[in-house]
């Protein structure tokens, strides 16, 4: 569960409350706050870099828009993540009726995970790269709704309830949208078609 | 056997112990009785982990001090609320460009450029003498307009260059394609490259589509790491090097670099073997020369798109076609050549072609537009120099246009299985099937003026196929004379800092020389970083 920085100066609920009365610097302080953690959930679900600062920047811009009304029921990166999760599948939605940039995957910026650990040999580097770009390339090709079901379980851990919030459908659907998304991947990485865990038992 | 049923999503939720006890026990017994079912969880297990195991980045953008340096935070919020998904912009938070505001500018790009290419023409008549300092010059007049008795004198189109700077140091001709390439040299601040093949007039297409000739406006390329510069090797023409690359030796990384060159140009991949351990001995001796074939070639030049970082390192210089086609990304070409034009479109009716269909038209142009029309706004190419000849009365043909690049080509396969790049590389592969045709057309009858009928190019996967089959009655100097006599040019060194990979191009050999399947000779040097080129 998100809570970077939380242990450290006033809390969300505090920031969130001097914000919704004017106070800048409390607001610059939530956004220093998520503003990773909202650019990797965007980042994972956009797949492009400069994409992402975008939707990021668009997010904070909206939360700021929007804090006079937000009530302190959930949690302030329940609150964010929502935010960035529409504004992104948005995004990549109307992206989807635009013919799109042939060059695109280029500017992922996939250079910034090419190199390897210090110490590291040129092939362990190289097959590093790869792999993340695969695993890039799958995640991309998986179903916007799948996808940040699985980007918010896997890539930010958060538990099923709060996915439930942050999508805003049911904890079953999150159950099953998270199974699928995975179910995809691995067919998109293995090329194996998943099974049914219960196709050889009885009723 | 016997297990107890149970939904397949359970066994996701019990991996993250989302599960009601009961289910547990379900999921549980499941997995100790069904093999298959234990393997499904190991499979989703495995999955699971690797996603996690996506590294975190930190933002680009320090958010919170962009936000607290605004002075107005309420209108910034507003403007985003408008401008929800006009992310023009990109530095994010510093240009955000309305929609009106866009179409509004756009239109004026044109008019402006319009206007100014007409002006241009008006001043510079074309004689042979008037040729540009800056420009790259046909080899020879389009045989079309010789054949159509057209003036064509001094024929070449200018060069549109749109960042005077750097055209001062394209100060060669260069003998080039006829229809006259254009490059867009990406500004040196930034790591966007562009390139656009110059287009004398806007076709009637192209007034419908909506998308600016690349005459009108030099089209972005998104290639962070790369421009296509346009200047001549003539070196390495003289010296059968296809393509070179220099590594510039500024610190660790470019060693690594060209170790993975190597290995990839060797072996055509990162994994070990004696070609390798050959090659870094190569590598060791700071330069080599790698006979490669195109795939290999094709994935070297990938890594090096890939990466900005280390591609800000490298300058490649080679032949503009080659380069064009395999680091496509950062030569993302408005191909000049689609039969667009209702000059071309009349030179195929007139030779009992069938016309290429409109909806195929239209897709090239869907796919162009795509390779171009991204976020970045085309910024319009300054008038042609003043003394610039003026473009050709009529554009020419296909075949003539393409001649020069022509390339055979065996590569079919995807160098990554993104859906992006595949797509990309099927556009190009249609392309490369009509410069085939085009090409074939511009080699056999030519040469004596001859109609004749050609095979066609293969029809697109998408069943929006070219022409079945074509003529061409063109002269023989339509033929380009590729292979330059002097000095072709100078390549554009990277600014110190720069993101750019310097990427220097000459036009192909002639077609006839090129054997249906070669492999290419690749250099690949340490360059000390003060050292010039």
């Amino acid at each position: 569960m998100p809570s970077d920085g939380q242990d450290i100066g006033p809390k969300d609920e505090e920031l969130v409350r001097r914000a919704q009365v004017g106070d800048r610097p409390a607001f610059g302080m939530l956004v220093a706050r998520y503003q990773d953690r909202v650019y990797n959930v965007v980042l994972r679900l956009c797949h492009d870099r400069a994409d992402a600062a975008d939707l990021t920047q668009s997010t904070f811009l909206r939360a700021l828009g929007a804090v006079g009304n937000f009530e302190a029921r959930a949690g302030v990166y329940t609150w964010l993540y929502r935010i960035a999760v529409n504004v992104t599948i948005s995004h990549l939605r109307l992206r989807s009726r635009k013919t799109q940039s042939l060059d695109q995957p280029d500017r992922t910026g996939r250079s910034r995970e090419w190199a390897a650990p210090e110490g590291a040999s040129v092939e362990e580097s190289i097959d590093r790269a790869e792999e993340l770009e695969r695993l890039r390339a799958a995640i991309a090709r998986v179903d916007e709704e799948f996808r940040a079901a699985v980007v918010l379980r896997d890539v930010e851990g958060l538990d099923y309830a709060e996915i439930s919030r942050v999508l805003e459908v049911p904890v079953g659907t999150v159950k099953s949208r998270i199974h699928r998304g995975r179910a995809i991947l691995r067919e998109l990485l293995t090329g194996e078609k998943p099974k049914r865990g219960n196709e050889d038992a009885e009723l | 056997m016997k297990t107890p049923s149970f939904e397949p999503e359970l066994l996701s939720a019990y991996l993250d112990n989302e599960v009601t006890p009961e289910e547990r026990s379900r999921v549980e017994a499941a997995v100790r009785n069904s093999p298959a079912a234990a393997a499904e969880l190991a499979a989703l297990r495995e999955i699971a982990a690797r996603v996690r195991s996506l590294p975190r980045e930190a933002a680009p953008v320090d958010f919170a001090a962009e936000y607290l340096s605004k002075s107005d935070p309420p209108r910034a919020a507003a403007r985003a609320s408008r401008s929800e998904h006009n992310l023009i912009g990109r530095e994010p938070g510093i240009i955000r460009i309305h929609r009106a505001t866009l179409a509004l500018s756009s239109a004026a790009i044109v008019v402006l450029s319009t206007m100014a290419g007409w002006m241009a023409h008006r001043a510079a008549r074309p004689t042979p003498a008037d040729s540009p300092s800056v420009a790259l010059n046909a080899p020879a007049p389009p045989s079309a307009e010789v054949a159509k008795g057209r003036d064509v004198t001094g024929g070449s189109a200018p060069i549109a260059l749109s960042d005077r700077t750097r055209s001062e140091k394209l100060s060669a001709e260069t003998p080039t394609t006829p229809e006259t390439v254009a490059e867009h040299v990406g500004d040196a601040a930034s790591d966007e490259a562009a390139v656009a093949i110059a287009k004398p007039e806007r076709t009637a297409d192209e007034s419908r589509t909506g998308i600016a000739a690349p005459g009108d406006t030099p089209i972005a390329a998104n290639e962070p790491s790369a421009s296509l510069i346009a200047a001549g090797a003539p070196s390495d023409i003289a010296n059968e090097i296809d393509l070179s690359i220099e590594v510039i030796d500024e610190n660790t990384s470019p060693r690594r670099m060209t170790d993975v060159l190597f290995r990839y140009l060797s072996a055509g991949g990162p994994r070990p073997s004696e070609a390798v351990r050959d090659a870094s001995s190569v590598a060791a001796a700071a330069e080599g020369v790698v006979e490669v074939d195109r795939e290999r070639l094709g994935r070297a030049l990938a890594l090096i798109a890939a990466d900005p970082a280390r591609g800000a390192n490298v300058r490649i210089s080679g032949d503009y076609a080659l380069l064009a086609e395999l680091m496509p990304t950062a030569a993302t070409l408005a191909f000049a050549g689609e039969p667009n034009s209702p000059d071309e479109r009349a030179d195929d009716a007139s030779a009992d072609a069938p016309v290429a269909p409109t909806s195929d038209d239209e897709r090239m142009f869907a796919v162009r537009h795509k390779a171009t029309g991204s976020r970045e706004m085309a910024t319009p190419s300054p008038a042609p120099p003043v003394n610039a000849a003026p473009p050709p009365a009529a554009s020419p043909g296909r075949a003539t246009r393409y001649a020069a690049e022509r390339r055979p080509t065996t590569r079919e396969t995807p160098l990554f299985a993104d859906p992006a790049i595949a797509e990309e590389l099927e556009f190009l592969r249609i392309i490369e099937e009509m410069k085939r045709g085009d090409a074939d057309s511009a080699s056999q009858p030519e040469q004596s003026g001859i109609e004749t009928k050609l095979p066609a190019a293969k029809p697109s996967a998408d069943g929006a196929g070219r022409a079945a089959s074509k003529t061409a009655t063109e002269a023989p100097s339509a033929v380009p004379n590729a292979a330059p006599a002097g000095e072709a040019g100078r390549a554009i060194d990277p600014a110190p800092g720069s993101q750019t990979t310097a990427i220097t191009a000459h036009p192909s050999p002639p077609p006839a020389s090129q054997p249906a399947a070669r492999t290419y000779r690749v250099r690949v040097r340490h360059v000390p970083a003060a050292s010039p080129r």
